[in-house]
C-alpha cells in the first residue's frame, strides 16, 4: 500500500507554521525562567520531525532531532538555559521557519543545517554526562530459583526498528502469563537493543500459554517454544492460568457495566476553514445586504405592504447571517502580538540594551483583516520603542532610571473601539528637536515651528519622510514606517495618537473599529450625486443658517454652542454648480479630537453600506474611502473624513 | 471491523493514520487530541483497540495509558513514537501498552502490529 504523501503537505505546512509562532513564544517564556516551556518546546520539536519523517524531509527531521537532544537535557535538568542556549536555540527555528518556506514554495528541504547540527551537538556533549548505571546490581539478587521448563528462541524482524524495545514487549507479554527465569543474553543487554536480534528466554510457565502469546507479536522472524521440564508442573502452571483467565474475564465485565454508566458527550468543536472562503461568504453577504436594499426600495416606492413585510422578516435573517460571519471573521490579537516577545528580545540583544516587554489584553478580538493590516504597523512601532525609545543601561542610569527599560504593548475594547496602546518609559520625544527636523526636511517652516503647538509637533512624526534618529540603523529609521502607521490606521477608519513626555516615555495610541467590511452610513446629497459617510465619525448634523455660519478671515465656521468649529462645503469643494438648495446641512464629524462641518445639500438616508475598496490607481485619490452600490444599483463614494479636511487638494 | 481510536496531537498524523487504517478494514471510532480527549472517548466507545501518541499537550500518551488501563485493564494499546523515544515505549510497554508503531511508519507495518495485537491473522 502507497501513501500519496502531497495529500498531507499542506496539512504540514499548516500545523507547522502554528508551531514556529509557539516555539518562538516558549523560547522567550523559558528564557524568563518559565521552566515548564521545555515541555511544549520538547513537543514540539519532537512533532515537527515526525512529520518531517514521514514526508522525506531529512535536514528538516535531523534539524529537530538535534534540538531534541538538548531540550531533552535541559528538560531533565542536566543543563541550565542561558541566552547564548536561546540564542542558538531560535536560530533552529528560524531555519525551520526558513526550511518551511521553501518546502511550500519549491517543495524540498535542501537547506543546508550542519552548522547547526555541529552546534547543537557541540552543546549536547558540553557539560559533564551524569548517567547513572546502578540497577544492575539489585537484578542479580533474584537469580536464585533457576527452574525453568519451557525455553523460547526468538528472532526479531531484519527490519526490526528498536530491537530493544520490541524484545522488552515480548518479555512483559511473557511475565504476564509465566515466569521469566533468565534471557540470554542478559535481559538488560537486550533490552538495551544490543544485540544482534536473536535471544533466549528461559520461563517457568506454559507451552501453549506462551505460544499464544508470541504469535500476536509483531516484528518477529521467527521464534520456537521447546518444551523442557516435567509434566506435572506443567499442568498446575496451567490451572493457576485458567483460573487467572476466569478471574480476568469478570473483572472486565464489572468495568464494562460501571462504564457505560457516564457517557459524556464529546462532539467536534472546532473546524478549520480556508480563510478565502471566509472572505467569499463576507462578500456574498455583502451582496445580500445590497439586494435587500434594492428589494426594500422597491417595496416603499411601488407601496407593496406584503413585500415590505417579507423583506422585514428576510432584514431580520441577514442581520444575524452577517453578525455570525463577522464573529467568524474575529480572531484574537494574539495572533500578531505573539511575534513580539521574540522580536524584542533579538533587537534589544542586538542592541546592547535591557528591556523587559510586557503584553496585556491578548484576547482582545478583531476583524481578520484589520488585524492583518495592522500588524506591520505595529511591529513598527515595536521596533520604534526599542531602537529609539529604550535608552542604553548606562544612559538610563545616568538618568536615575532603572537599567532595564520597559515597554508595554495592550490591547481592549472600549465600546466599540479596539484600542492598542504601544509604550515605553526611555527617552520620550524632544518636540524642539522634531520641529528642527521637520524645518530641516522641508516638512514645515521655520516660521510654522514656533507657533507650533505641542499636540501638533507630536504629529509631525507621522509626516511622509520624517525620521527623527540621523543615522538610520538597521533596526528602524528608514524614514518610512511611522507614515504608514498614521495611514493604516485612517484607512481602517480609525485613528493614531501620540503622548510623550521628555525624558520619560512615550505612548502610541491606535484606536481602531473592531470590523470592517460593512459599516452604518450616512447618505448625503450634494448637487446631483449622492455620497456616504461613515456614522461613525459622525458627531451631528444641523441645518445651517444666517446665524451659525460664520467666515472669519476668509475661513467658514459652523458657530455651535458657543464653539468655532471648521467647516467645508462639500459644493465648493467638488466644484458642483447647479441645483443649490435653500437649506444647506452641516454635518459635524471628529478626526483626531478634532471636529469639523462638512456642509451638504441634505441627508437622504442612513443605511448599511459594504465598502468595496478603490483597487489600483484609483485607492491614491484622497478624499474618498472606497464606493459602495445602492439598492438601486447606484455606485456611489464612500466621503474618507480624515483626508478630506486634512486641506490636501483634491484631484 | 475493529473498532479503532486514534490519539495523536496533530492533524496530519490523524489523517495519515486514518487512512491507512481505514484501508486496512478497521473502523475509527474516534480520533482525540490529547490524552485527556483519549481517555474520554475511550469510555464512550469501548474501541478494540487504540493508538496512543506519546508526546502530547495536556495529557501525555504514558498517562492516558495508565488511564485507560484502569478504565480496562484489558485495553489493547499500541503506541506511536519516534526514533529517540525507545526509553518512553519501554515504560508504556511497563504499564501494560500492547504494542508499538515507529515514526516515520510504512503502511504495512501499521496494519501489521495492529492486526498482531488484536489477534487477526
Amino acid at each position: 500500500m502507497e501513501i500519496d504523501m502531497g495529500e498531507y503537505k499542506q496539512e504540514f505546512l499548516q500545523e507547522s507554521k502554528e508551531y514556529l509562532e509557539i516555539l518562538n513564544q516558549s523560547f522567550i517564556e523559558l528564557e524568563n525562567g518559565n521552566k515548564d516551556a521545555v515541555n511544549e518546546i520538547f513537543r514540539i520539536a519532537h512533532t515537527i520531525k515526525g512529520m518531517a519523517g514521514f514526508l522525506g524531509y531529512k535536514n528538516l527531521e535531523e534539524l529537530c532531532h538535534g534540538m531534541e537532544g538538548v531540550l531533552s537535557r535541559i528538560r531533565d535538568g542536566e543543563m541550565e538555559v542561558d541566552s547564548d542556549i536561546i540564542d542558538l536555540m531560535l536560530e533552529c527555528v528560524d531555519r525551520i521557519n526558513e526550511i518551511v518556506e521553501k518546502i511550500e514554495s519549491e517543495d524540498t528541504d535542501d537547506v543546508d543545517v550542519s552548522d547547526l547540527i555541529g552546534k547543537l551537538t557541540a552543546l549536547k556533549q558540553d557539560g559533564v554526562d551524569k548517567t547513572n548505571k546502578t540497577t544492575k546490581e539489585i537484578k542479580e539478587e533474584d537469580k536464585a530459583q533457576d527452574v525453568y521448563n519451557v525455553v523460547v528462541n526468538v528472532e526479531l524482524a531484519d527490519d526490526c526498528a528498536m530491537k530493544g524495545v520490541r524484545a522488552a514487549l515480548i518479555l512483559e507479554a511473557i511475565s504476564e502469563i509465566a515466569k521469566i527465569v533468565k534471557t540470554e543474553p542478559d535481559e538488560e543487554v537486550i533490552e538495551g537493543g544490543d544485540f544482534d536480534g536473536k535471544f533466549s528466554i528461559f520461563v517457568d510457565g506454559s507451552k501453549d500459554a506462551i505460544n499464544k502469546v508470541m504469535k500476536n507479536i509483531a516484528e518477529i522472524k521467527s521464534y520456537e517454544v521447546v518444551q523442557v521440564g516435567d509434566a506435572d508442573k506443567l499442568k498446575s502452571e496451567l490451572d493457576v492460568k485458567i483460573e487467572g483467565e476466569k478471574k480476568e474475564d469478570k473483572e472486565s465485565r464489572e468495568t464494562k457495566i460501571e462504564g457505560r454508566k457516564d457517557k459524556p458527550k464529546k462532539t467536534l468543536e472546532s473546524i478549520r476553514v480556508n480563510i478565502e472562503q471566509l472572505d467569499t461568504i463576507m462578500n456574498l453577504v455583502g451582496e445580500l445586504v445590497i439586494s435587500k436594499g434594492r428589494l426594500l426600495q422597491i417595496s416603499q416606492e411601488y407601496d407593496i405592504p406584503e413585500l415590505r413585510e417579507a423583506v422585514g422578516i428576510m432584514d431580520k435573517s441577514i442581520t444575524s447571517l452577517q453578525d455570525e460571519i463577522m464573529q467568524i471573521r474575529m480572531v484574537k490579537i494574539e495572533r500578531v502580538f505573539s511575534k513580539f516577545p521574540r522580536m524584542v528580545r533579538d533587537l534589544s540583544r542586538k542592541m546592547g540594551k535591557k528591556v523587559k516587554f510586557i503584553i496585556e489584553g491578548q484576547d482582545t478580538e478583531l476583524d481578520r483583516t484589520i488585524l492583518d493590516e495592522i500588524s506591520d504597523p505595529l511591529v513598527h512601532l515595536v521596533r520604534n520603542a526599542v531602537d529609539h525609545g529604550i535608552e542604553t543601561p548606562e544612559e538610563r542610569i545616568k538618568a536615575g532610571k532603572s537599567e532595564v527599560g520597559l515597554i508595554k504593548l495592550s490591547a481592549r475594547r472600549e465600546k466599540n473601539t479596539i484600542i492598542i496602546e504601544i509604550e515605553d518609559d526611555g527617552r520620550g520625544l524632544d518636540l524642539e528637536e522634531i520641529k528642527k527636523k521637520a524645518v530641516e526636511r522641508g516638512i514645515i517652516l521655520p516660521s510654522e515651528a514656533e507657533t507650533m503647538s505641542d499636540e501638533d509637533a507630536k504629529m509631525l512624526i507621522f509626516a511622509p519622510g520624517f525620521s527623527t534618529k540621523s543615522v538610520a540603523t538597521e533596526v528602524s529609521g528608514r524614514g518610512v514606517g511611522m507614515d504608514v502607521v498614521k495611514t493604516t490606521a485612517e484607512k481602517l477608519g480609525g485613528n493614531v495618537k501620540v503622548f510623550t513626555k521628555k525624558g520619560e516615555g512615550m505612548k502610541v495610541r491606535i484606536s481602531l473599529p473592531p470590523t470592517v467590511a460593512i459599516i452604518k452610513s450616512l447618505i448625503v446629497k450634494v448637487g446631483d450625486e449622492n455620497y456616504a459617510i461613515p456614522l461613525s465619525s459622525v458627531l451631528e448634523a444641523l441645518y445651517v443658517t444666517k446665524e451659525n455660519w460664520k467666515v472669519i478671515h476668509g475661513n467658514p465656521f459652523l458657530y455651535i454652542r458657543g464653539k468655532l468649529v471648521p467647516a467645508v462645503k462639500l459644493r465648493e469643494l467638488f466644484n458642483i454648480k447647479n441645483g443649490k438648495v435653500e437649506k444647506e446641512v452641516g454635518i459635524i464629524v471628529e478626526r483626531e479630537g478634532e471636529r469639523y462641518g462638512l456642509v451638504v445639500d441634505a441627508i437622504t438616508n442612513q443605511q448599511e453600506i459594504v465598502i468595496k475598496p478603490l483597487s489600483s490607481f484609483l485607492s491614491k485619490v484622497k478624499g474618498f474611502g472606497g464606493v459602495t452600490i445602492l439598492g438601486d444599483g447606484r455606485v456611489i463614494p464612500i466621503l474618507d473624513v480624515s483626508s478630506l479636511i486634512g486641506g490636501e487638494v483634491l484631484v | 471491523m475493529p473498532k479503532v481510536l486514534i490519539v495523536d496531537d496533530t492533524a496530519f498524523m490523524r489523517k495519515l493514520l486514518r487512512n491507512i487504517l481505514f484501508s486496512g478494514g478497521f473502523d475509527i471510532v474516534g480520533e482525540a487530541e490529547n490524552g485527556k480527549q483519549a481517555v474520554e472517548l475511550y469510555k464512550q466507545h469501548k474501541p478494540d483497540l487504540v493508538t496512543m501518541d506519546i508526546v502530547m499537550p495536556e495529557m501525555n500518551g504514558i498517562e492516558a495509558l495508565k488511564q485507560i488501563k484502569s478504565i480496562d485493564p484489558q485495553a489493547k494499546v499500541v503506541m506511536c513514537t519516534a526514533v529517540g523515544q525507545e526509553q518512553m515505549v519501554k515504560a508504556a510497554i511497563k504499564l501494560g501498552a500492547k504494542g508499538y508503531i515507529i515514526k516515520p511508519f510504512q503502511a504495512p507495518k501499521v496494519i501489521e502490529e495492529v492486526k498482531k495485537v488484536l489477534g487477526l491473522n
